[in-house]
């Protein structure tokens, strides 16, 4: 008995490592194309792209303490090659997405690939007036009329690929079980903004836009570089956000937020705090260090005219703080500009704003961050 | 005599507001001195100026909830005697509830409590929902005679209107939602200036007309009958029981969120630890171990930097005193 569950599980082994069945008639210029246009990954420790013959692997995985979950696809390349069953496998270039995160949207935005979404979770918080308008005009569906995926919704949008969060990613295993292939995307758990964007080259692979991934990578990457190496280091230090209730919500010092805005000279007032997940203040301590903090970065939904005033409207323990007195509150206003999902894509933009406004570089036309006034 | 001997609780009750009062102010994420805060509170300054905004925080929530958490007590108190139910309260009642549905639908419906339209707007939606359901109550009350069934509708009523916030949810979008959801977890923090002026002046008058009450209460307590023959107008009594625990009740909620288990376990609480039987003694009694309870349960909450919500800090003191005051009260069989 011992022996013949030993023999299953080996088979089982053998099955799921041999996904790829390859044929002998491959020999054409797929390679030589697959070379030029091939995904070096630098930064990014969340995917892996593996090049095999007619095919490419997509691996996504969890790294470091976060939590574990594994899973990969097939890209095929070639007709010909046949893959087993078991394996998922979609065709390139002819993918309809849809999509959990609109931070997705994103990478597929700057792929030119919109016009294949089919399905969203949040259609109205799509605050990028171009995407929003392809996204009504082609019907896309939504997907989430609470938290929750609706599986009708999804089967209505029918799409060739569900790009999901790995939270909740036992849900994954329903959707193939249902016969929606899906794929598991964590962007959002990178060390480094650079590392977040390299995420595009993975789109790239999905649509067939490799080349075009990498090049917008390099330029991306070039120009975020340049600022950084550019910006000088300060003392001056800064806090983040805005409370909810008695309760601020203040990212750890190494999360990918902090590493930005670190990245344009500032210290962060909370240095010690390690790790990258979100840390809850109350509104007394932050008041207290507010005081002798020189910048206060925030990232909020606000109305379009608002001010330094109305800051000091919402609390008026604000108008003693140090960055409030200087008019050194550099905000980011969610509700005029894409942040959470633009903004994933255009780190070297938000680089530039932030270097601009705390007086590294003299002129710019800032896009995402300013100077509250 | 039994007034006298209750005198020892009520003064150890009062001692021990002053004690978590003083506490709530001097403890917190800062560190501040003794002097320093007697410095800021009688007008002096601070080697940060911060600090004189974080006491004034401090003493606001302080004052808010030995307000709230009396406010809460009287209001169970009084409901409880009316329903001659021990069990009743305005969170088993459904008032709570009916005040959360009135919170939601100007919440959600995109109003906030910092604009003016928002503040009184959530006042009176608060206070139409949690009377509504007093109201309803009393009307289901004409036919049904035991006092369990009454609860169970109560209950049902919350259920009720829990149902249609989460159909007010699917059209609300997401800063509305989470503010609500964050004001449902309850808190004594955040009231201004103004609020704080609202909310004291609308809790101690309500305060003084449950005072005038004492009589009808003690005359209640023997049922509807005896109290009419007493002299009492048993039907404008009813309407006044109705309009001032249901108005305390939903400021309270309006304000501080549905703050849970303060309003039916402190009656019983001092139901059994004072011996009069006096409402004179027994409601004054109630406001000041309502106080009590409140301050500590904020105090708890606030030395887990306000990341333990304070409705789980109430359901984790007042529950077990519940369940222990019913074996209590089983065991004497304390009736009302």
């Amino acid at each position: 008995m011992r022996l013949l569950v030993r023999f299953s599980i080996f088979s089982l082994i053998l099955v799921l490592c041999a996904c790829v069945q390859h044929t002998n008639s491959t020999e054409n210029d797929i390679s030589n194309q697959a070379d030029l246009e091939k995904v070096a990954v630098q930064y990014a420790e969340g995917f892996d792209i593996l090049y095999e013959e007619g095919v490419i692997k997509i691996v996504t995985q969890s790294f470091g303490k976060n939590a574990f979950f594994k899973d990969s696809i097939y890209v095929r390349l070639d007709s010909t090659v046949k893959l087993d069953p078991v394996c998922k496998t979609i065709e390139q270039e002819t993918i309809r997405f849809a999509c959990q995160s609109s931070t997705h949207l994103a990478f597929l935005a700057e792929l030119n690939h919109l016009e294949e979404v089919v399905g969203l979770c949040g259609l109205e918080y799509v605050n990028n007036p171009e995407i929003s308008e392809v996204l009504k005009k082609n019907l896309v569906v939504e997907l989430c009329m609470t938290d929750q995926v609706q599986l009708e919704n999804l089967y209505q949008s029918n799409p060739d690929l569900f790009l999901i969060y790995p939270f909740g990613s036992a849900e994954s295993n329903n959707y193939n079980d249902k016969g929606i292939q899906t794929l598991l995307i964590s962007e959002y758990l990178e060390k480094s903004q650079l590392a977040r964007l390299e995420w595009i080259k993975l789109f790239g692979v999905l649509t067939g836009r490799t080349m075009e991934a990498n090049d917008y990578f390099e330029e991306v990457e070039t120009a975020y570089l340049a600022l950084k190496t550019a910006a000088t280091k300060t003392e001056k230090t800064f806090i983040m956000n805005l409370p909810f209730q008695d309760q601020w919500f203040m990212p750890s010092s190494k999360s990918v937020g902090v590493e930005l805005i670190e990245d344009a000279g500032l210290q962060y007032f909370y240095q010690d705090e390690l790790g990258t997940e979100n840390k809850t203040h109350s509104s007394e301590q932050v008041w207290n260090d507010g005081v002798e903090a020189d910048y206060w970065v925030i990232i909020a939904r606000r109305s379009a005219d608002y001010s330094l005033e109305d800051l000091i409207n919402e609390e008026p323990v604000y108008k003693e703080f140090l960055s409030v007195k200087k008019h050194q509150v550099i905000f980011c206003n969610t509700n005029q500009v894409d942040y959470f999902s633009k903004g994933a894509i255009e780190p070297h933009v938000i680089l530039k704003d932030l270097c601009y406004a705390t007086g590294q570089i003299d002129s710019h036309e800032p896009q995402y961050f300013f100077l509250l006034e | 005599m039994k007034v006298r001997s209750d005198i020892p609780l009520i003064g150890l009750l009062i001692l021990g507001i002053i004690i978590l009062f003083w506490m709530n102010l001097l403890f917190g994420d800062v560190r501040m001195n003794t002097e320093d805060v007697f410095n800021l509170l009688t007008g002096g300054t601070a080697e940060n100026s911060a600090w004189s905004y974080i006491v004034e925080s401090r003493l606001y929530r302080s004052l808010v909830a030995v307000l709230a958490g009396g406010a809460l007590g009287i209001s169970g108190l009084i409901l409880q005697v009316f329903f001659r139910n021990p069990l009743a309260g305005p969170g088993v009642l459904g008032i709570t509830s009916g005040a959360s549905l009135g919170v939601a639908v100007v919440i959600l419906g995109g109003l906030t409590m910092g604009s003016v339209l928002g503040n009184v707007g959530i006042i009176l939606a608060g206070i139409i929902g949690a009377v509504v359901v007093l109201f309803l109550l009393l009307f289901i009350s004409k036919y049904i005679r035991n006092s369990v069934t009454l609860l169970v509708s109560g209950l049902m009523f919350g259920y009720f209107t829990a149902a249609l916030i989460n159909v007010l949810f699917l059209w609300a979008n997401e800063t509305d939602t989470r503010e609500y959801v964050v004001w449902g977890l309850g808190s004594f923090e955040g009231l201004s200036s103004t609020e704080l002026a609202i909310f004291s002046s609308l809790i101690i008058v309500l305060s003084f007309f449950c005072f005038l009450l004492v009589k009808p209460l003690n005359a209640l307590v023997a049922g509807t009958a005896y109290a009419a023959s007493l002299g009492i107008n048993v039907k404008s009594t009813r309407l006044l029981i109705i309009l001032i625990t249901g108005i305390l009740a939903a400021i309270v909620t309006v304000y501080c969120g549905p703050v849970g288990f303060i309003g039916i376990a402190v009656p019983q609480l001092i139901r059994v630890l004072v011996k009069s039987k006096n409402h004179a003694v027994i409601l004054p009694a109630v406001f000041i171990a309502g106080s009590f309870l409140a301050l500590g349960a904020d105090f708890i909450v606030r030395m887990s930097s306000n990341t333990l919500p304070l409705n789980t800090v109430t359901a984790i003191v007042g529950a077990p005193i519940i369940v222990w005051v019913i074996i209590k009260m089983n065991r004497i069989n304390v009736s009302f």
